[in-house]
């Protein structure tokens, strides 16, 4: 006889965050800790995360009575990668919203996260392999210490075994190699980039979206763990090099660019 | 009047010109000047949900209203996907796939709906003769019933589409004595003996959009592919006016806007007789007439939009005016936007060349400035 499927439930977390849009130029601000932002700074979720919102909505397709929350920590502009996911298609949202702007330990982060999880009985936690701005890739891992689970980073494969309890994972390692992991679960997993394609937000999920309630849990300064660094300062990277501007006619200017292409063994 | 957008509406903007920007924007330059049908991006604009975006979800929409629709084209164009797909794009949806939707029966939107929607089937629209382009009613292409079908024969010319579409929506005289009245509307699907396309006719300006002719030659249809009743099919190609001076104009807006960001980019870095060009008067007044023109435009195409969000039926005066104005008053910010590009602008490199040409086409695609103004006239 066939075996048909067991019903299977599961509950997955994504943790997402909110980032300034990359190609943005940047100033730091005068406390020379953070950087000025205002009405017009333009804002995205991290790419990262993106691919981790993704896999769990592939897994949503592939098991029924999948459920995905998505949570993100920080200020009020957070709530904007949480519905960005919605709108990809998650279930629920979380804004665990923090008083502060500015840098944001990532101890501090997966605290909260970890404080909001503990009792939730998630069989899965992603988080993107890091965040674009500041690429230190610790949230998930400190959440997985935090809760004492199982933890893969740079996943670039996984298959779930509900009925073992288990995650094969691939992680994604130098020249090209992978090495290969079996987790039992609940576990904490962290996304490499290219192991899907993210998909766009659907107007239909948007709009369901705005008839979802968001929860959101404030968290004043004192509530928050102790950060375990701190920003010491914020600094542009000197100009190395300075541009040229070529004076003269376009024949002058030709003869000049030639060159320095040759100073600079560019052109032989 | 609420003239402001929802929190929604906005998401949904930013994704659709982030889809737009990374998807289909790289593509274009290359397909506009080949003058070749890009089949990718229109199947990623089915993906992505913009092809059936009023539809209803059971038949592979995203159940969004008017105005939402008319915001997604216009952001198309801001992202700076060119002319000639979003008005593939617009003769696939509303000119097509909405006549089904609005007209058919349920067994034909089944049929046709998710498939145009997702972008599996691309779709046209068959109107205009060679000898009846204005004056509609006096079409030639003839639809005989015979028993339980239909024998079609006659030539439509100017079709957006024609040479790509899988199924086309056609006009013909069931009642050869009749003007209007005599119109009737089926659904022809590629394949069927007697039906066929002619050659893409190179183009001035939207060139990514494929045009034809289309041929019945004792072309047979069954009855269910009548759609709606004999006689009804006038009403119906009217109907489709509201989407074209609303959702089919909004990419020629959002074109302008994409147009007056290089054109301010490009006076900021353009540097003549020691500072930018930017700072000269000349320069300037033509920056601010390309955005008069923009905020004038969005007004008309929204508010048409709104209306019909609200139930209120067409008012022909306002769509006249809108098809008019984008139409005409669209060539000005075009042109000036070449000139301050000086020699790049006449470039192909150089998008505002690009919008130079598609832009060309808003006096003449879907009714001329002539016959907008003889409706102007004939109701003021």
């Amino acid at each position: 006889m066939p075996s048909t499927p067991r019903a299977f439930t599961m509950k997955i977390l994504v943790c997402v965050k909110q980032v300034i849009e990359s190609e943005t130029t940047i100033r730091i601000d005068d406390s020379e800790k953070w950087i000025h932002t205002d009405k017009s700074t333009p804002y995205r979720m991290n790419r990262f995360d993106e691919f981790a919102v993704e896999e769990a909505l592939l897994i949503k397709e592939k098991f029924p009575y999948v459920t995905i929350d998505v949570i993100s920590v920080g200020p009020a502009i957070s709530v904007m990668a949480v519905k960005r996911a919605l709108g990809m298609g998650a279930d629920h949202g979380i804004h665990i919203i923090t008083e502060q702007e500015g840098y944001l330990s990532p101890y501090v982060t997966a605290s909260l996260i970890a404080s909001f999880a503990q009792d939730k009985n998630f069989d899965l936690i992603l988080a993107g392999v890091m965040a674009e701005d500041h690429m230190q890739g610790q949230v998930g891992p400190m959440i997985a210490e935090l809760l004492s689970l199982p933890c893969a980073t740079s996943t670039i494969f996984e298959r779930l075994s509900p009925n073992n309890g288990t995650v094969y994972v691939e992680r994604e390692i130098e020249g090209g190699l992978r090495d290969t992991l079996e987790l039992s679960l609940p576990a904490v997993l962290t996304i490499q980039t290219g192991i899907n394609k993210p998909r766009y937000p659907s107007l239909s999920n948007v709009l369901r979206a705005k008839k979802q309630k968001m929860e959101t849990i404030e968290v004043s300064s004192s509530e928050q763990p102790e950060p375990k660094e701190r920003v010491v300062r914020l600094a542009l990277p000197k100009k190395s090099r300075s541009g040229v501007v070529l004076e003269g006619t376009q024949q002058e200017k030709a003869a000049q660019l030639l060159q320095i292409l040759r100073d600079k063994s560019i052109l032989t | 009047m609420d003239f402001s957008f929802t929190e929604e509406q906005m998401m949904f903007k930013e994704q659709v010109i982030r889809f737009a920007r990374k998807e289909i924007v790289p593509r274009v330059q290359e397909h506009d000047l080949k003058g070749e049908f890009d089949f990718e991006s229109f199947r990623k604009l089915g993906e992505f949900g913009i092809l059936g975006l009023h539809f209803p979800e059971n038949l592979g929409g995203s159940d969004a209203d008017v105005v939402t629709t008319v915001m997604a084209g216009e952001s198309l164009g801001e992202a700076g996907v060119d002319g000639g797909l979003t008005l593939a794009y617009g003769a696939h949806t509303f000119l097509c796939a909405d006549t089904i939707f609005a007209h058919g029966t349920d067994a034909q939107r089944e049929k046709y709906i998710p498939k145009l929607a997702s972008g599996e089937w691309i779709g046209c629209m068959g109107l205009t003769e060679p000898g009846a382009g204005s004056d509609v009613a006096s079409m030639t292409t003839r639809a005989e019933k015979k028993g339980d079908r239909y024998v079609l024969n006659g030539n439509k010319m100017f079709i957006t589409n024609g040479p790509v579409a899988d199924v086309a929506v056609v006009y013909a005289k069931t009642e050869k004595e009749l003007k209007h009245a005599g119109v009737s509307t089926f659904i022809v699907e590629k394949g069927t003996p007697g039906y066929s396309a002619g050659k893409n006719f190179i183009k001035m300006g939207v060139r990514t959009s494929h045009t034809s002719e289309l041929i019945f030659e004792d072309c047979i249809i069954p009855q269910e592919n009548l759609v709606g009743q004999e006689g009804a099919g006038f009403l119906m190609a009217m109907q489709t006016v509201e989407w074209d001076r609303s959702a089919l104009l909004a990419p020629f807006v959002g074109g302008m806007t994409y147009v007056l960001n290089k054109c301010i980019r490009y006076a900021k870095e353009r540097y003549q007789f020691g500072r930018p060009i930017a700072q000269f008067q000349a320069i300037k007044h033509k920056l601010a007439d390309i955005k008069i023109f923009i905020e004038a435009a969005r007004s008309l195409v929204y508010r048409i939009a709104w209306r019909k969000d609200q139930g209120r039926p067409l008012n022909h005066l306002d769509a006249a005016v809108a098809k008019l104005f984008i139409g005409d008053w669209g060539l000005g910010p075009a042109n000036d936007a070449v000139v301050l590009h000086g020699g790049y602008g006449y470039c192909h490199e150089y998008d505002v060349e690009r919008n130079f040409r598609d832009s060309r086409l808003a006096p003449i695609g879907g009714g001329t400035s002539e016959i907008a103004k003889k409706i102007i006239t004939k109701l003021i």
